[in-house]
This record gives C-alpha cells, sequence and structure tokens, in this order.
C-alpha cells in the first residue's frame, strides 16, 4: 500500500462527508463509513462489492455518473473539481442530494488516484426549499395585507367622508332653516305692503290727476306746472308701476328661494310608508298645467312596487323638482319617460325619468347639483332644486345620478332602499328656533 | 258706523303688526298686542273680541300655547295662527287637537288673508 494512499485513508477515515478514492477504472480502492452509510448498503454487503471489483458508479450512482463522470473529468483536466446539487437515489429509495468534488492523485508509484467525496446536503435543500416557501408566503401574505390595509383605508375614508358629509348637511340644514325663518318676517313686510303702496299711489295719483284738471288760477296753475316739471311727473306716472312690478318681482323671486330652502331644512315629519308609484303620479298631476297637450308622459312601471319607508312629502319633492326641470327642457312638443324597477332583490326602488329635452351639457354636467346653479332663465329657477333632491335622497340611503340618455336627453335614476330609514334619522335636521 | 268685529293681532313684530292693520283694517277694528301674555290680558279686558289672529314663534309663550289658553278661557274666540314652518308639528297638532281653526303660511297675500279673515268671521258669527 502506497504511503501516500495510507495517509489519504486517514485523513477520510473520520470525515463527515462520505469518500471513495477509485482507481483508473473507477474501481473502490478505499471508501470510509460516511460512505457506507450513503449507499444505503450493509457493511459487508458493500466491502463483497468492492472486493468483487463493482465500479463506484454501480455500488452508488448518481445522477451524473453515465453522462459526465466527474471524477473521469478532473483526472482529464489533471485538477480538483467540484459540482453543487447533484441527485443520487440510496439503496432504500430516497432521492438524496450531494456537493460532488472529485480531486486527481499522484501516488508514490506514479499511479493515478481519484478522490470523490459526497457531502450530503438534503436536509439543507429540504430547508432552503422550505425557507424560499415560507419566505414567498410571506411576501403575498405582507402583499395581501398592503391591500387589505388600502382597502380598508379606503372604506374609511369614504366612511369619514360621509359622515362628514352628513355633518356638515346636518349644521347646513340648521344654518339654512334658521336664515329662512329669519328671511320670513321681511320679506312679508315687502310683499305684503307693496300692495298698499300701489295703492296709495294710484290714490294720490288721482288726487293729483283732479287737481290737475280743476281750473286754477293763472300764479297757481304756473305753480303746479313748476312742480310737475321738478318731479319730473310725466316720467314719475309712467315709472312708479315698473318700479311696483320690479319691487314685487324682487319679493316673489326670494320669497320662492326661501321656500325651496324651506323645504330643505323643515323637519321631515313622520317616517311612512310610501307608494312611489302613486307619489308619482300626484306629481304629474300637479305639473299638468307644464305638460299640457305637449308632453306625453310614458310609464313603465314594474307589476308589483314595494312601498317605501320615507318621508314622502321630501321624496315627493324629489320627483317634483325632476319632472318640472323635464318639462321646462322640453320646448314644444316631446315626451317624458318614468320607469319603476325593482332593484338589488327588491330592497330598493329605481325610479328613471328620461326626457326628449336637448340633454345636459358637458360643462353643466358637475353642476348641475351645485346650489344656486341653474340654466334656467333669470327668475325661472332658484338653483335649489336639484341640490335639495340629491340631499334628500342621500338621507335617505339612497343615489341620484343623471346623464344623458342614448335616445332622449337628460336622464335622472333615482335609487331609494326600500327600508333605510328604519333605523336611521334623517341627515337634515329642524333649526331648534 | 256699522259695528265692525275686532281682530286681536299677536306679533313681537312691529312691522308685521303694522302690516296686518293695513291689510285687515277696512275689515275689521284692528288691535294689537306685542306677545301672548299682553293678548291674554286684552281678551279678559274685552269680551267682543272676534279672532285672535296670532304669531307662532315669540318670546314668551308660542302662538299654540296661546291658542291652548284662549280654548280653555274663552273657548268661543278662534285662533288663527301665522307661521313660517307650515310643516311644524305642533302647528299641526294644535290644528288636529282643534286649538287653531286655521294656520297662515308666511309670506302671505293681503287678498287671501282678507278673504280668510272675512270666511272665518262669517262662521264664527253662525256659531
Amino acid at each position: 500500500m502506497s504511503a501516500v494512499l495510507d495517509q489519504i485513508r486517514q485523513v477520510l477515515e473520520g470525515s463527515v462527508d462520505a469518500a471513495v478514492v477509485l482507481d483508473s477504472d473507477r474501481r473502490i480502492l478505499y471508501y470510509n463509513r460516511a460512505y457506507e452509510a450513503s449507499t444505503g448498503l450493509r457493511g459487508r454487503q458493500l466491502a463483497q462489492r468492492v472486493a468483487a471489483g463493482d465500479r463506484c458508479y454501480d455500488v452508488f450512482p448518481l445522477e451524473i455518473c453515465k453522462t459526465a463522470c466527474l471524477g473521469c473529468k478532473a483526472r482529464d483536466v489533471g485538477r480538483a473539481l467540484r459540482l453543487d446539487e447533484i441527485k443520487a437515489v440510496r439503496g432504500d429509495g430516497e432521492e438524496l442530494t450531494f456537493i460532488v468534488a472529485a480531486v486527481p492523485v499522484k501516488l508514490d508509484g506514479g499511479d493515478l488516484v481519484i478522490i470523490e467525496t459526497y457531502r450530503d446536503v438534503t436536509a439543507d435543500v429540504r430547508i432552503q426549499r422550505r425557507l424560499k416557501v415560507l419566505l414567498e408566503r410571506e411576501r403575498r401574505a405582507k402583499e395581501n395585507l398592503e391591500e387589505v390595509v388600502r382597502e380598508r383605508t379606503n372604506e374609511l375614508r369614504q366612511a369619514q367622508a360621509q359622515l362628514v358629509h352628513q355633518e356638515k348637511m346636518s349644521s347646513l340644514g340648521r344654518l339654512v332653516a334658521g336664515i329662512a325663518h329669519e328671511l320670513n318676517n321681511p320679506i312679508n313686510f315687502v310683499y305684503g305692503n307693496v300692495d298698499f303702496l300701489g295703492q296709495y299711489m294710484e290714490d294720490l295719483l288721482r288726487l293729483v290727476a283732479l287737481v290737475d284738471g280743476a281750473p286754477l288760477p293763472g300764479e297757481l296753475r304756473a305753480q303746479f306746472e313748476q312742480a310737475k316739471a321738478d318731479v319730473e311727473y310725466d316720467f314719475l306716472i309712467d315709472d312708479w308701476r315698473k318700479l311696483l312690478r320690479s319691487i314685487r318681482a324682487g319679493a316673489e323671486r326670494t320669497a320662492s328661494i326661501v321656500q325651496d330652502l324651506k323645504t330643505f331644512s323643515r323637519a321631515g315629519g313622520e317616517l311612512q310608508e310610501a307608494d312611489i308609484v302613486a307619489g308619482i303620479e300626484t306629481t304629474l298631476n300637479l305639473i299638468a298645467p307644464l305638460l299640457k297637450n305637449r308632453i306625453e308622459v310614458r310609464r313603465r312601471i314594474a307589476p308589483s312596487v314595494p312601498r317605501i319607508l320615507c318621508h314622502a312629502g321630501h321624496v315627493n319633492q324629489v320627483f317634483m323638482n325632476i319632472l318640472t326641470n323635464a318639462a321646462q327642457a322640453i320646448v314644444g312638443e316631446g315626451w317624458i319617460e318614468v320607469t319603476i324597477e325593482n332593484v338589488e332583490d327588491a330592497r330598493a326602488v329605481q325610479i328613471t325619468i328620461t326626457d326628449s329635452g336637448p340633454g345636459i351639457k358637458p360643462d353643466a354636467m358637475a353642476k348641475i347639483t351645485d346650489p344656486f346653479f341653474t340654466t334656467k332663465d333669470v327668475g325661472e329657477g332658484t338653483g335649489l332644486g336639484l341640490w335639495i333632491s340629491e340631499n334628500i335622497v342621500r338621507a335617505h340611503g339612497g343615489t341620484l345620478v343623471w346623464g344623458n340618455a342614448p335616445v332622449g336627453g337628460a336622464q335622472f335614476v333615482v335609487v331609494l332602499p326600500v327600508r333605510a330609514l328604519d333605523a336611521t334619522e334623517p341627515v337634515v335636521e329642524r333649526a331648534g328656533a | 258706523m256699522p259695528e265692525r268685529p275686532c281682530v286681536l293681532v299677536v306679533d313681537d313684530e312691529p312691522l308685521n303688526r303694522d302690516l296686518l292693520r293695513r291689510t285687515l283694517k277696512r275689515d275689521v277694528e284692528v288691535i294689537e298686542a306685542e306677545d301672548a301674555n299682553q293678548a291674554l290680558e286684552m281678551l279678559a279686558a274685552r269680551a267682543d273680541v272676534a279672532l285672535v289672529l296670532s304669531d307662532q314663534l315669540m318670546p314668551g309663550p308660542s302662538g299654540t300655547e296661546l291658542a291652548r289658553t284662549v280654548r280653555a278661557r274663552h273657548p268661543g274666540t278662534p285662533v288663527v295662527l301665522m307661521t313660517g314652518y307650515d310643516q311644524d308639528p305642533e302647528v299641526a297638532k294644535s290644528m288636529t287637537d282643534g286649538f287653531v281653526i286655521a294656520i297662515v303660511s308666511k309670506p302671505w297675500q293681503a287678498p287671501a288673508l282678507r278673504q280668510l279673515i272675512a270666511r272665518l268671521l262669517a262662521r264664527a258669527a253662525l256659531a
């Protein structure tokens, strides 16, 4: 036995890595204890096969043995080589993973041997794989968590915005109610008194006419004519009526704004189960003068529309506003279509009102529910109708959306939950005054 | 001069009282009180008040409270309420309870108010 080989044996004997020394024909000259364990062969079995001259690739076949023998390559290039993650199937069928190293060594006699070592990294690989899975799972969980947090944050933000809006509308309701009430009396002064002023003026002018028509002494006549010229009498008798008309128009317009504001802010009264279909019919009757014979009303009403728990007066106000707008938008002849459907598994009622008018202009689309925004002629609308409508619908837990219909003009869609108000108070409260 | 019925106007706002006087003086004799307590004193002093026309919101007792007392002390004298809140539940209740025979919404129009008062007085005179 070569002294070198003997030294090699001593080194390899206690190694934790499996190791063999092979001759150039790949017969096993030596194997250590760890090798025995790796092959899965019993001590004697292994010893017999080695003694019989079995080749290393038969005793302990690695996946690379047949195609690319690492030891052979190391011998050919004359230096140590190493390959990671090489698989082998042990005698008992278990698949193992090894780091394989091959070192060519020249013995003192000149013979070349190959030392091959096999480090079993099966457990490491398994742990690595496991770690990878865990890390991936954690990454996904984190992503998921971020997604959930994002969603919840969004929900919270929306809820908060809604709360802020409700609180705002509530305080606004109180403020508006206060203002509307405070304006009531002063408007009444103007509104009520203007007719008396007119009457008084008529009386005074009749007196003046009487004097004017009477024969006056020359000097008095001259004085009278001078005074008439001084006060621009001819202009005055023409202008005072206009003046009175504009005062009355101003008072009437203010009164209608206050009326609208009162609708917006006044107490909702008792909650009641209301028949939406009947409410719309009543509203259509009320605006009949606007419809006359020029506008055809088309109805598409679901066979059984549930009654809705609501502030009926307010809800009818919404339809009144939308239907009035529709009627006013139609120049000449046209149609209004009212569709009433059950939606959300009959938990809500959807009312769609479409007209044949010119539709909503793009620049007005976002503004139509702004308070005091109106496209109507001065004095025709207060610009509060749709603002109030949107607030009423929202206070009922519903939605109001609008747009232009594919066929026809403007389209308004109101969705009202059947029982949204069961437990909640309306947003708009009555002022404490 | 034929005797005209007496109407007691109750309103804390002097300009409103002026306007009511102006509106009604051709048809009735108008007397004024600036709150519910003064109104009750005047009712106690004058037995011939045919109708009370009262504002709802005033310092002190409200119009509905005044109406309740008038009903108890002077059951033959009808009360009409003027209010900006025509949906006020208290006002609506006073009507159903029978303390108030009519509600006038502010702002009102003079011809309509004159007609209403004339009609109510005619009805009260028949009763």
